[in-house]
């Protein structure tokens, strides 16, 4: 009803109030014993009819007083409320006086449900007839799903419950494709469900359902056959050269197996091998808790990917197949399955231009390169999961293995130079959790195994470093052996505890790590294989070696050592928290024990030591919008096994690598303060956050750099400290009347520290300055706008001499467009600024949906410019990298998505 | 609402770098009552004034006490009184469980109060890291009797009407249940609200089920580091796309039509 029909009727109210009489009915509600009673409520209802006219309630002396119109000659009065039984009396229409005595009575009021729903509710779990629900149109179960009440798609296909994503889909029970739901819920035709059922505030571990409350819902679909087959397709093609990109996935759901199944292959720099990179959470700590180090101690030098776009510049032909599947199994184990085979060819084309600054010389180097990498590769994981009340176990074994061969041709001067790289690497991982109940708390028992094989072999012609083989005539190839083999063990065994505002949660552990290295290093001369070690021992002048290591010098350039390493650490986490404050303190107390020996070189060291590294964390909300951070921790950070090694390996064309000295073990202190102001109801955000290091360090690294670009790296015992500063602050604001959120940040960088170059010491610093803004506008629903910039700007100092600087500056514009819901339109322009030269890029991409089939059609069109190359700088402490990427030519891709 | 939506994907994504302090949980609110009743209703909302096949429903939860009530979403009222134990936050190798227990799943993170404190309708809402407050005066609201009556269920209902932030309101109470006390800020009928809507049909709160169980439900108000702030100012800002929102450098572009327009709160207009 419009106010003006309010009015209207008001106006006829008020002309009728003069022909009714007007009364004020005054009075008092006392209780049996004459007490004033408050709070009941008195109703006035016409005599005889139903409809109520007005109403009072009384004051705390019991008073009430109740004006009202109406033209009734007598009225009914009840009074009413939840702890006395109704009084009713009748009194004529007139001003008057009255007193309603009532008596104590307690109202039963009688549990009551509305009305039947069509959904069934017990106790979490609600259950939809999907019959009753779906329409003509419907082909899916998604599409069903969005006419359930409280269930709503996205559109990328995210399922939400009550606003909010839900955990997991299952079909009946099974969880088969995890995050990536959308292709069951898109292709699963909806005719196959008879159930879906919502699990309300479901927790996935059974084991913790009634101590750690999930306020998430999961999906069940309940089949109603036995078997439901589905699948879905996505070709495309395009120019050019001639591309194209096929992804098809075929999926089986039975009650007690399901499969899923895919395809993927393309030419137009799609690499979808990305896909195995996924880190769920689970995986991340994982990653952590085995060493940083790349498998790869051999390698060919390739250019840096440009850091944009991946369809503007990789070259490749990737052909990834995949298949994954889910079985109940009895006493409530289930088992999943996951394959993957990738084959892949890369090529990479380009420029690369060195400039490295010693202390006597600046010394320039220009080398093209051009690269071919020849991945294959199989993993498998097998995940056996039990899931109970009383008992939580998950077991992952996991299998990997690849044949990669790589080769580079380097172009020097006219010198070309050949690389040949084969590194197949064999691992077997086994990862256990269980988690289980003794005394009201949950213990979490981890192992984690793991045992990996990397024999690597680089051929590089014609041969380098010639000077130290001495041969007699020209070397014409190198060839360098690694094998490494590591073994892997970690245990751990967890739990938390908690008392009034205090939690500690204790983790007990042991880790044990054993690493074998064998390297051998020989060359062809006339084609005539020789163990490399003849040489002149003027060529290098590297103190540390022995004098009977240089009296066999054959052993120079042959590893056979074991390593073996264990920590043995306790450690627990403590928090206290208030409203205001939250102190965390953890000191994991470790003993560490190294252990390396090279039998043939008859050398060996070894390292036991207990550690503590405390870390403390202070946070502190000093008002409501202000809050602050602080954090001190001491770490004790030791090498890796692979790091040492006795005698020289040639890791690539150019370095020649040897690490003859005691493993590094390196102090560092951390210090970093945070400060922020968060203020959402003026959409105002700022934040700043300083973080200085400082680190004593054990060992420096003598980089001999020889007049041809190539350089020997020898570990040096030589005690130094490096200083690390780290500033960034970030505000931002949203304005409302222009509808745009500016942001800025800001961020600076200095480190220090020593090097030690052709047996000089330089001290170097390195400097980063930053200012990122960026522009969000949202002009209406269907037209969004973002720009950014960088602007960054980096210099290098040798003691006090400003050694080069460098400023880059970097601009992004999006356009994001939906014209209509089926259609999506984004352009993409990007442009960028190195020194003085200048880069543009543009892309387009077009989508449109034909909903009632759900068939997507898509246009992809990448650098439109056609920009051939792109280039690139890096800095170093004492070098500066200039690198040209040769770029895909402009393509122009078509596609189709559908379901089958 | 669609913003608070977003802002909790926001914290979603903060939560994993450090498992924050800004959980709503049970340590940050304080027993201010018990409730003898509670209400359940069914709210269904329209997010987009024009899209009107698109309606949002969820379960909302009236809890009469003594001398205040409280209405919450059901939800968001299951997560701050903790159900079962006291929440033990596991550091197990299963993030998700840090990560899922912490999150209200609610479109709704609003309580209001009334009569507390007395005399007062108290409206809080929770943005993260922190609460904010308003009231308003009791019994503001002017009822227009009708004589239109209907059963819903065991009750006799009677129609009545009232105007509240731009929108017209039509209330079906029943003096059968003597609690002046219905949905959201609602009140001052002499009976319970079972259902309210307004006249366009976009906000629709009917009563699902009563419950009058033996366990007293507690009824809880946030404790401290609550910040005031008035009726205007709170809703106009709630209105605004990127409430709350703070950018994070990282944030990738949408590539997907926004689905869930949000342009139709509840309080359109302050007079």
């Amino acid at each position: 009803m419009r106010p003006n029909i309010f009015l209207a009727f008001a106006l006829i109210l008020l002309f009728q109030c003069s022909l009714l009489s007007q009364s004020v009915i005054t009075g008092k509600v006392l209780d049996e014993n004459a007490k004033a009673l408050p709070n009941i409520n008195i109703l006035v209802y016409p005599h005889n009819r139903d409809a109520m006219i007005a109403f009072g309630v009384s004051s705390n002396d019991g008073a009430f007083s109740i004006r009202m119109t109406h033209s009734a000659d007598s009225l009914k009065i009840i009074a009413s409320s939840m702890h006395y039984r109704n009084d009713t009396i009748y009194i004529a229409n007139k001003s008057q006086e009255i007193t309603l005595a009532l008596e104590p009575e307690v109202k039963e009021l009688k549990e009551f449900v509305l009305k039947a729903s069509p959904i069934i509710q017990r106790g979490d779990t609600i259950s939809y007839l999907v019959s009753s629900f779906a329409g003509e149109a419907d082909r899916s179960i998604a599409d069903v799903l969005e006419r359930m009440p409280g269930i709503q798609i996205e559109s990328s296909g995210r399922i939400l419950y009550q606003g909010d994503p839900i955990q997991h889909l299952y079909v009946e029970g099974l969880d088969l494709m995890g995050g990536r739901y959308g292709l069951v819920s898109n292709n699963l035709p909806h005719q196959s469900v008879s159930t879906v059922e919502v699990l309300e505030n479901h927790q996935p571990i059974r084991i913790l359902e009634d101590m750690v409350p999930s306020y998430r819902a999961s999906l069940n679909i309940r089949l109603k056959n036995n078997v439901a087959t589905t699948g879905t397709a996505d070709i495309g093609s395009g120019l050019t050269p001639f591309l194209w990109d096929a992804n098809i996935t075929p999926m089986m759901f039975t009650r007690k197996f399901q499969v899923a199944g895919s395809y993927q292959a393309n030419n137009s720099g799609n690499d979808v091998s990305r896909q195995l990179n996924v880190l769920s959470m689970e995986n991340v700590r994982d990653a952590t808790a085995i060493s940083a180090l790349s498998n790869d101690m051999l390698s060919i030098p390739n250019l840096s990917p440009p850091d944009f776009n991946q369809r503007r510049y990789l070259e490749n032909n990737i052909h990834l197949a995949n298949a994954n599947s889910l079985t109940r199994l009895s006493n409530d184990l289930q088992l999943r399955t996951n394959l993957y085979y990738i084959y892949d060819v890369q090529q990479q084309e380009g420029l690369s231009k060195r400039t490295i600054y010693t202390p006597t010389d600046t010394l320039e180097f220009a080398e093209s390169i051009y690269n071919n990498f020849n991945h294959h590769y199989l993993q498998g994981e097998f995940t056996l999961n039990r899931n109970t009340k009383d008992n939580y176990l998950n077991n992952r074994l996991n299998f990997k293995t690849n044949w990669d061969k790589h080769n580079g041709s380097l172009m020097q001067d006219n010198d070309m130079l050949n690389q040949n790289l084969h590194n197949p690497f064999y691992s077997a991982s086994n990862r256990l959790v269980m988690i289980k109940p003794i005394k009201n708390r949950l213990v979490e028992f981890t192992t984690y195994l793991l045992y990996d094989q990397n024999p690597q072999t680089l051929v590089v012609s014609p041969g380098v470093f010639e000077n130290l083989f001495n041969p007699e005539s020209e070397i014409s190839e190198i060839h360098q052996d690694v094998n490494l083999q590591r073994m892997q063990a970690n245990q751990s065994i967890s739990f938390s505890t908690r008392w009034k505002n205090w939690t500690i949660s204790p983790r007990l552990g042991f880790q044990y790590k054993q690493n074998n290295l064998n390297s051998r290093t020989h060359f062809f001369e006339n084609g005539i294989r020789q163990e490399a070690g003849n040489f002149l021992n003027q060529a290098i002048s590297l103190e540390q070696l022995d004098d009977d290591v240089l009296n066999n010098t054959s052993s120079l350039f042959k590893n056979t050592y074991e390593g073996y390493n264990t920590r043995t650490y306790v450690q627990a986490e403590l928090n206290y928290k208030t409203n205001h404050l939250s102190l965390t303190a953890n000191a994991p107390v470790s003993h560490v024990y190294y252990s390396i020996e090279d039998k043939a070189l008859n050398k060996g060291q070894s390292v036991n030591s207990f550690v503590v590294d405390p870390r403390f964390t202070i946070d502190y909300k000093i008002s409501a919008f202000w809050r602050t951070r602080g954090t001190y921790s001491f770490n004790n950070l030791f090498g890796e096994l692979e790091e040492v090694h006795y005698a020289y390996i040639l890791k690539n064309y150019r370095i020649l690598h040897l690490n003859d000295a005691p493993l590094s073990r390196n102090e560092r202190h951390n210090f970093s303060a945070f400060l922020s102001y968060r203020n959402p109801i003026e959409s105002f955000f700022s934040s700043i956050n300083y973080n200085y290091s400082v680190t004593n360090n054990t060992m420096l690294f003598n980089t001999v750099i020889n007049d041809d670009g190539t350089s020997m790296v020898a570990a040096v015992e030589v005690p130094n400290t490096s200083y690390a500063h780290n500033v960034f602050a970030q505000t931002s604001k949203f304005f409302s009347p222009i509808r745009s959120t500016i942001a800025i940040q800001a961020h600076y960088s200095r480190f220090e520290r020593m090097q030690l170059v052709n047996d000089f010491s330089v001290y170097s610093i390195n400097n980063i300055y930053s200012l990122n803004p960026r522009l969000s506008i949202r002009f209406t629903q269907w037209l969004n706008a973002e720009y950014r910039a960088s602007f960054m700007y980096y210099d290098t100092y040798h003691a006090e001499n400003k050694i080069n600087d460098m400023s880059v500056i970097k601009n992004f514009l999006d356009f994001l467009i939906f014209p209509a819901r089926n259609q999506f339109i984004s352009i993409k322009g990007e442009y960028y600024m190195h020194e003085d030269k200048h880069n543009y890029f543009v892309d387009l991409h077009y989508r449109y949906t034909i909903r009632s089939r759900r068939i997507d059609l898509e246009a992809r069109w990448i650098n439109i410019l056609n920009n051939s190359s792109y280039q690139d700088f890096y800095v170093g402490a004492y070098s500066l990298v200039e690198n040209y990427y040769v770029l895909r030519p402009t393509q122009f891709i078509l596609s189709v998505k559908f379901s089958f | 609402m669609k913003n608070t939506h977003l802002t909790k994907k926001i914290i979603i994504g903060l939560s994993i770098l450090f498992i924050c302090n800004a959980v709503i949980a049970k340590s940050d609110h304080k027993k201010i009552g018990e409730a003898e009743l509670k209400v359940l209703y069914t709210l269904s909302f329209q997010p987009d004034s024009l899209n009107s096949d698109n309606i949002i429903t969820e379960n909302m939860c009236l809890l009469v006490g003594d001398k205040a009530s409280m209405y919450v979403s059901y939800n968001n009222y299951m997560s701050i009184t903790g159900r079962g134990n006291q929440p033990v936050i596991i550091n197990t190798s299963e993030g998700i469980i840090i990560d899922g227990s912490n999150f209200v799943p609610s479109f709704f993170n609003y309580k209001i109060y009334k009569n507390y404190p007395e005399g007062k309708v108290t409206y809080t809402d929770f943005f993260p890291m922190d609460f904010y407050k308003y009231d308003e005066p009791m019994n503001s609201f002017t009822w227009e009797f009708t004589d239109e009556r209907k059963r819903m269920g065991i009750y006799s209902v009677q129609k009545a009407i009232t105007n509240y932030a731009g929108r017209t309101w039509e209330a079906w109470f029943t003096p059968d249940i003597p609690i002046n006390d219905g949905p959201y800020k609602f009140h001052g009928l002499p009976g319970l609200i079972l259902r309210i809507q307004d006249t366009r049909g976009h906000y629709v709160f009917e009563i699902n089920k009563i419950s009058t169980s033996e366990k007293k439900h507690p009824i809880v108000f946030p404790k401290a580091n609550i910040i005031n702030t008035d009726r205007v100012k709170f809703h106009t800002v709630e209105k605004t796309p990127f409430l709350g929102i703070e950018i994070i450098s990282h944030t990738p572009a949408p590539t997907q039509a926004p689905s869930n327009v949000f342009n139709n709160s509840l309080e359109l207009k302050f007079d």
